[in-house]
């Protein structure tokens, strides 16, 4: 090989490390994949809830497409285009619970706990605050306090949590 | 001053006649009467004057003034709704290209909900791969549609089944109602729907005198007792329970804003109501209570009357609007901030049950249906109304469009009805890959952006427009107007106006990738070179428009002419002025991503001139068509080259530069596209077309600093992310008959067997096929008998041919080249394939 196409071949060599899959900017060193499948186990809590008042997210007419791409991304294992398509969701509706929620059980795939913890407060404070999401809200911040190693504020946690269901009213 | 009046009094009636014992004790309370009323009225007869005086002097024309008011705002009530755009209707057919999770984003996009059984207009079912959807009917541009029931069942990526649920009927064709994507507001942005009464549901009419005007049907206007019993039962109740206005009275306070407490509203209310009552009947007004009532707030939208507010607050039509969804929009109307069901749902939820107790006691609903509506939760979705910035690059596209025929103002205010072209799911897949691979280039992408325009290969629909990086700029609509050099992508058009001519090229003819200097007109020399740095000396045309050579281009370029390659260009994209420099060959032109679009449409085409369009249709409020697409039946000219430069850039995509498509996982889909690259790298380009689908990627800074992409690390790997997840059908180039697949033997420039080395499948235009034939089988046998043969001759191998088998053939000048040359000149090598990502342009 001449020396031209030598430096050229480790131009290229380096280039193509380059331009092969980065890693996203803000994700720190690939933290190893969580033991326990949070994410299962949340939404089988959430699914289970006897509620009396649900002010159920039904489709969003806005960015409702966004959302169904990334809930089949996420379900085929896609996550790099499930996070995209909840943030694209987001950036045209801010205010919308269920995809911050939604961004939260990604982190908590991801091993992100800090992330996670941010982005279900964000869908508490912004959602009905009752039911099925609220429930999720909390067992989220709760799984990122497990792991992060925050046993102090676990109770709190637990407790906003158990707050989440609302009693049925007794109607005379 | 009272005594002596008294005492006049009574002194001047004695005066006038005797006091004498009165006949009869009736006689004497008359007059007593009559003498309190004298006495009253002395007191009030300047007062009642000064009354009267009032009335006819003031009140008269004020309640003349008031009238005309009234007239005014009710006559103003019926205008003002807002045009409605829709996406298109997702096509349903067996056999096409389908997936679950773009049936399922259409569906979501068109608000379908998951319902079992799917029985209602717009619910579906989904059991794994089978889909059970009940459609809606709806407006479309062929006319009516009637609502269906569906089932469908996906497989292998495509719609396996489609038939009637109920009848078990194979189904041709069948459409879900389109999206509604964006409304089209006034000055006042007042979300309404217009309703008449026959089309409102009766529980509802019925509900709303309940709650708010029991009397409505028999009062003037204002009812003195609803305000007496209201004041009782709120008072018993200890909240607002009750309103004592009629709905009259409520249309005046919906009619004018103020809605200060003040006695003179109040005076002025009930005069308003009552001139109302005179001059309007009950259906009138109830009609324009229905369309005027204020429930509910979006941002800077209000929402206006009970159609639109069922939609805002549940997402779908009135119609379909249940007991419970009744009951919560009427306990709405006493105050949609203080009940709004997304920010105080416990309210929400008693105030909707204290509605659903009344329904029960007048007997509206039955007590079974009181308690199943109490179960149910509130059911509103988590916000309302389309936002405004959602598809802002595709909705300027529509405006343009219409610009000329449809006015701002009449879009905005007229009701209309706009069926445009977009899918919602290739839109949302568009969008996902921009951000997903812009966001991957980590440092090196910021400050970077891009657009995309995907249109349907075969008609010319525009399906998606990305204009930006980020839906939140939605000011700068990059595909539209950011106008950049195209690069490379003006060579697939060099190269169709020199296939245009088969008798002087075809897709072996050879070029020469030599080093060229031209003069310019300001005294300079232009020397361009090849990105690689290399020469690649004689090359087969397809090579050189697969491997991007800059100066095979420019050879070729100068020899077809610069002046008809402009004027092909300029042809295909109407509007633009193209300069005919040499360097237009090398894609010195700016062209928006749209432009480019459409210049590429028509290869995606197979060669017919198509215009994009972004509206299908625009329908009067009333449902009939003003305007409808209609596609011009011209067929193309160029078809033979076009599918030449087709089967070209299908090999671009194969091992050319843009073979990363392949590693990519792309391969299946045989594309054909073309990446691009300006000076310098500040533009990144790439143009690729399937079966089914168009896509344009363009990938810059706008500040058009560097951006140190190739247009095959750049845009190429948008529109692979975009492909990835698109359904949609390979490209298959029909090469059947003109042009026809020939096995050639390109070293020997002529007709070979299937079966020789080095032969290939090359496509030639009816009537010009090469005309020599080299036979290796007759080669191999000819060399046994030719003296100082080599080894390789024997094989047979694409070497130098044997001027003495020469003799028969015909001269080709490109042949006589190649051969001289490799008589006297040893031949260049080519530049080794890379197979790594950078393969540039």
């Amino acid at each position: 090989m001449t020396m031209k196409s030598c430096s050229a071949a480790v131009l290229a060599l380096s280039l193509a490390a380059c331009a092969g899959g980065e890693p996203r900017p803000e994700a720190p060193v690939p933290t190893p994949a969580p033991t326990r499948d949070w994410v299962a186990e949340i939404r089988a809590q959430a699914a289970s809830l006897d509620n009396a008042v649900v002010v159920e997210p039904l489709s969003d007419p806005a960015v409702a497409d966004l959302k169904r791409l990334a809930q089949s991304a996420e379900a085929a294992g896609d996550f790099s285009m499930a996070r995209t398509g909840y943030e694209r969701a987001l950036a045209l509706r801010p205010e919308d619970p269920v995809a911050w929620q939604a961004l939260a059980e990604l982190s908590l795939r991801a091993g992100q706990w800090k992330a996670a913890a941010s982005e279900a407060q964000r869908s508490y404070d912004l959602g009905p605050r009752s039911g099925p999401l609220c429930l999720r809200n909390w067992l989220t911040i709760r799984a990122a306090r497990i792991e992060i190693g925050d046993t102090f504020n676990l109770p709190s946690a637990e407790a906003q949590a158990a707050a989440c269901a609302v009693k049925p009213l007794i109607r005379m | 001053m009272g005594r002596s009046r008294v005492t006049a009094h009574s002194v001047a009636c004695s005066k006038l006649a005797p006091l004498s014992e009165p006949r009869d004790s009736t006689l004497a309370l008359f007059s007593a009467i009559v003498r309190r009323t004298r006495a009253v009225w002395a007191w009030i007869r300047a007062p009642f004057w000064f009354g009267l005086g009032l009335l006819l002097g003031f009140g008269v024309p004020y309640g003349i003034a008031l009238d005309r008011l009234v007239r005014q705002r009710v006559a103003e009530l019926t205008w003002s709704e807002p045009s409605r755009v829709y996406a298109r209707p997702l096509r349903l057919a067996r056999g096409q290209r389908l997936d679950a999770a773009t049936l399922l984003a259409e569906l979501a996009a068109a608000r379908y909900r998951p319902a079992d059984p799917a029985l209602a207009p717009g619910t579906y079912q989904r059991s794994g791969s089978r889909f059970v959807v009940s459609t809606r009917a709806y407006g479309g541009a062929q006319g009516p549609q009637r609502a269906r029931r569906l089932e469908l069942v996906l497989g292998d990526g495509r719609i396996a089944r489609l038939e009637d649920p109920d009848t078990g009927a194979a189904l041709p064709e069948a459409h879900l109602d389109p999206a509604r994507i964006a409304t089209l507001y006034g000055a006042r942005q007042e979300e309404r729907r217009f309703v008449r009464v026959a089309d409102v549901p009766p529980l509802l009419l019925g509900t709303l005198q309940a709650v708010e005007d029991r009397d409505f049907k028999h009062h003037h206007g204002v009812d003195p007792w609803a305000i007496l019993r209201a004041a009782f039962a709120n008072l018993s109740a200890g909240e607002v329970v009750q309103g004592g206005s009629t709905l009259t009275q409520q249309l005046v306070r919906n009619l004018f804003l103020d809605r200060s407490q003040t006695w003179t509203r109040k005076f002025n209310e009930a005069a308003m109501a009552l001139l109302i009552e005179a001059r309007f009947d009950k259906r009138a007004i109830l009609e324009a209570y229905l369309n005027e009532v204020y429930l509910g707030q979006q941002g800077g939208q209000a929402v206006h009357g009970v159609a639109a507010a069922c939609e805002f607050w549940f997402g779908h039509e009135l119609a379909s609007a249940s007991a419970a969804e009744i009951a919560l929009l009427v306990g709405l109307i006493q105050g949609p901030s203080y009940y709004d069901p997304r920010r105080f749902a416990q309210r929400a939820l008693q105030r909707r049950d204290l509605v659903l107790g009344v329904m029960a006691d007048t007997g509206l609903i039955t007590a079974a249906d009181r308690a199943v509506a109490l179960a149910q939760p509130l059911g509103v979705t988590a916000a309302g109304a389309l936002p405004r910035n959602r598809y802002p690059a595709f909705l300027d596209v529509v405006r343009r469009e219409l610009a000329s025929d449809f006015p701002d103002g009449v879009l905005r205010s007229e009701g209309l009805t706009l069926l445009t072209t977009l899918a919602p799911s290739t839109q949302g897949y568009a969008e996902i890959a921009v951000a997903e691979r812009l966001a991957a280039l980590g440092k090196r992408g910021e400050g970077l952006q891009a657009a995309t325009v995907v249109t349907q290969a075969r008609s010319g629909a525009i399906e998606a427009v990305v204009g930006a990086r980020d839906p939140d700029a939605p000011g700068f609509n990059r595909a539209v107007e950011a106008a950049r050099p195209i690069g490379s992508l003006v060579k697939p058009f060099v190269y169709l106006v020199a296939l245009a001519q088969p008798a002087r090229w075809n897709l072996m003819s050879l070029l020469d990738d030599v080093a060229i200097s031209l003069p310019q007109p300001n005294g300079r020399r232009w020397e361009p070179g090849n990105v690689d740095g290399v020469q690649h000396g004689e090359v087969p045309l397809l090579e050189a428009l697969a491997h991007s050579y800059n100066l095979a281009t420019v050879d070729l370029g100068l020899q077809v002419g610069v002046e008809r390659v402009a004027r092909v260009i300029e042809a295909l994209v109407p509007g633009t002025g193209v300069a005919p420099n040499p360097s237009l060959l090398l894609g010195a032109v700016e062209l928006s991503p749209l432009k480019v679009a459409q210049a590429y449409q028509y290869l995606a085409a197979d060669g017919r001139p198509l215009a994009l369009y972004s509206v299908e249709a625009v329908l009067d409020a009333q449902g009939r068509a003003l305007r409808r697409h209609a596609e011009p039946p011209t067929p193309g000219d160029l078809v033979a080259a076009s599918r030449l430069v087709g089967f070209a850039l299908q090999e671009t995509a194969r091992s050319g530069t843009a073979h990363a498509l392949v590693g990519l996982g792309l391969g299946a889909l045989n594309a054909a596209g073309k990446t691009g690259t300006s000076n310098d790298q500040r533009d990144s380009w790439f143009a690729g077309y399937t079966g089914q689908h168009l896509a344009v990627v363009w990938v810059g800074r706008d500040d058009n600093q560097q951006t140190g992409l190739y247009g095959a690390t750049g845009a190429l790997r948008v529109w692979a992310a975009l492909f990835a997840k698109l359904p949609t059908e390979p490209l298959v180039i029909d090469l059947r008959d003109d042009p026809q697949l020939l096995w050639v033997d390109v070293g020997a420039q002529g007709l070979t067997d299937a079966s020789c080395p080095g032969a290939r499948q090359l496509p030639f235009v009816r009537g010009h096929e090469p005309g020599f034939t080299e036979s290796c089988t007759m080669a191999r046998i000819g060399a046994w008998f030719r003296p100082g043969s080599t080894a390789a001759d024997a094989r047979g191998d694409a070497a130098a041919p044997d001027p003495r088998t020469e003799a028969a053939a015909p001269p080709r000048d490109a042949r006589e080249r190649w051969r001289l040359r490799n008589l006297f000149k040893r031949k260049e090598p080519e530049a080794p394939k890379e197979a790594d990502d950078d393969e540039v342009l």
